[in-house]
């Protein structure tokens, strides 16, 4: 039993989209000195394009196997990237650029953990009439361990819910007021700085806006909702794989 | 919005939390407060209510003409009637109507998400949950004399609905209730809500077959077709606990639902205790009788009402209320919760 034709060409076409606008942000970010995270782009355009792969047998440009090596690397570079996070930031900071925090690399690890066991644990893929979707249920004994894609579909659905959540904090009225926040005496990029005295000023706090760095960050609406995008596809994926 | 020192006054109020900065324009984004997270975690349920409903059975004609009929059996012919009906339509045209419900279930989980669409997104939820719960669940078997909470009734959809009403984003004025569920509808009627649905279920769980020696050894070991290894080891070990002893255990369930049921009208410790024991309840609900909304199984459409019951919960948590101390003349004003 597969699904529709029409629903696995509609994500692999938002995930071509996704995957070809991540490659050019990455050489957008780097022509005009802006600000992003080069890994999570990368990331984003090869998990896009291997779905897309997944999504619509036919359409797979490399060789069964290289994948799987792809996204252990991806899936060992974030755990390293987490591990840096927390020695340099603990596991409540925020990083540099004051928007993310530990989650944002959590959240990639889980992503190329669960590209990992889609490759891993379905069939191998055979190309079917009409190229339709090639994966399938888990087979084997993949099949006793489908609590671990259910793991990463929650992780992922929720990463998805906080992050469309919090995409007005990127308006241009939301940076504008932390960037004029950020300027007033006794507050520092992410709220009220303590004084001497040791209490903390009385201004209203600069909720995780970023301040100037967040308004030159590249698009980080369209990164956000890129990022949504990629979660629901990931997700309707190991759904059918449960 | 700004509200001057006043919080902390009423001992039944919750301490305050921080408050967007103030806009000339409206308010900014803030970091989500308890209701807010509460919010986001039904709009993730919502989300995977969609992404189960792309499953490929639920675009055959099986799913109208055998799943949503089966909810038919037992209810009154008028109710039947229209639920048959349904099952048929939606059988005709399977592709069509259930790519229209995992839209609809997407869209609501994204809206509830982004904030510019919350309240319009729980709108549609309500009308959406009750419909569903009419159609698709044919009301849970209250009507039939078959429902039971350890399998789900009355329903988790309605729960969607309720969960919706109680985490509707508007404060009723006056000082913030402790816990969440009461900032909209108030505590009297957020504490009458929760008392009909757990003393509901206390009811359920002495209806029909639950009494009898095997009923519930059957219900559990009735749903083992089709899951993993694991989850058939955990129904087997249940079902063999409970086997020839189903009365006493139910009765020993209803007893638990009706101290959750009346817990939240004790002070608020008491209350937290019964609220904490409910969350235990509809986890137990959803490993051993739900077999986690059977979603291994590739036929689920929604999650249960474990989830449902526990997020519920949760939003009846009292915060601890701290002692009330006189505010100094004078003193700077605080920030309290919109």
């Amino acid at each position: 039993m597969a699904s529709p034709w029409w629903l696995d060409d509609s994500f692999a076409a938002v995930m071509a989209a996704v995957a070809v606008y991540s490659l050019g942000r990455l050489l957008a970010a780097r022509a005009w000195s802006r600000p992003t995270h080069p890994d999570v782009d990368l990331a984003h355009v090869l998990m896009g394009t291997a779905m897309v792969g997944m999504l619509v047998s036919g359409l797979d440009p490399v060789p069964h196997g290289v994948w799987e090596v792809a996204f252990t690397v991806l899936a060992l570079w974030f755990v390293w990237r987490c591990y840096r996070f927390v020695a340099d930031h603990g596991v409540e900071g925020q990083d540099e650029d004051h928007v993310h925090h530990l989650s944002h690399y959590l959240t990639h690890l889980v992503m190329a953990c669960s590209m990992l066991y889609m490759y891993l644990a379905s069939p191998s893929p055979s190309p079917r009439a009409g190229g339709s979707m090639a994966m399938g249920a888990a087979t084997g004994v993949a099949a006793d361990f489908v609590g671990l894609p259910l793991l990463f579909l929650v992780v992922l659905f929720a990463s998805g819910v906080w992050e469309l959540d919090g995409i007005e904090r990127f308006s241009p009225r939301a940076v504008s007021l932390a960037v004029s926040i950020v300027g007033a005496p006794g507050v520092g990029p992410t709220g009220p700085v303590a004084t001497r005295s040791g209490s903390s000023a009385a201004v209203p706090r600069a909720p995780d806006q970023g301040g100037p760095y967040a308004s030159r960050w590249l698009a980080p609406r369209l990164e956000a909702g890129c990022h949504v995008a990629m979660c629901v596809t990931m997700g309707f994926m190991l759904v059918l794989m449960l | 919005m700004i509200r001057v020192g006043t919080a902390m006054a009423d001992s039944s109020a919750a301490p305050a939390e921080p408050d967007p900065p103030p806009s000339r324009t409206g308010p900014v984004w803030a970091r989500p407060d308890r209701r807010r997270t509460l919010q986001l975690v039904l709009a993730t349920l919502w989300l995977l209510d969609g992404v189960l409903q792309m499953q490929a059975y639920f675009f055959t004609r099986a799913f109208g003409t055998q799943m949503i009929t089966m909810s038919a059996e037992g209810n009154p012919s008028v109710i039947a009637r229209s639920i048959l009906w349904s099952g048929r339509t939606i059988g005709h045209h399977p592709v069509e109507i259930n790519a229209l419900f995992a839209f609809v279930q997407v869209a609501i989980g994204l809206g509830v998400a982004w904030r510019r669409s919350t309240r319009a997104a729980l709108a549609v939820s309500v009308a959406w949950s009750l419909g569903v719960w009419w159609v698709g669940e044919g009301f849970g078997g209250v009507l039939s004399g078959a429902a039971d909470p350890i399998n789900g009734a009355p329903g988790a959809v309605i729960l969607y609905a309720l969960v919706a009403v109680l985490l509707w984003p508007v404060d009723r004025p006056g000082p913030r209730p402790a816990f969440v569920a009461a900032r909209a509808v108030g505590p009297a009627v957020a504490k009458a809500l929760w008392s009909v649905l757990w003393g509901s279920l206390a009811l359920f769980a002495l209806l029909g077959a639950n009494r009898s020696a095997r009923g519930l050894h059957d219900l559990i070991i009735g749903q083992v077709d089709g899951e993993p290894g694991w989850v058939v080891w955990i129904d087997r070990t249940a079902s063999d606990l409970v086997d020839h002893h189903g009365l006493g255990y139910s009765v020993l369930l209803a007893v638990l639902l009706v101290v959750v049921a009346v817990g939240v009208f004790l002070p608020p410790a008491w209350a937290n205790a019964a609220v904490l024991l409910a969350m235990v309840v509809g986890s137990l609900f959803w490993v051993v009788g739900q077999d986690f909304g059977e979603l291994f199984t590739n036929g689920a459409t929604d999650v249960n009402s474990g989830p449902l019951l526990v997020l519920l919960a949760a939003a009846y948590w009292s915060r601890p209320v701290p002692r009330p101390t006189s505010t100094p003349a004078g003193a700077a004003p605080t920030l309290a919760g919109a």
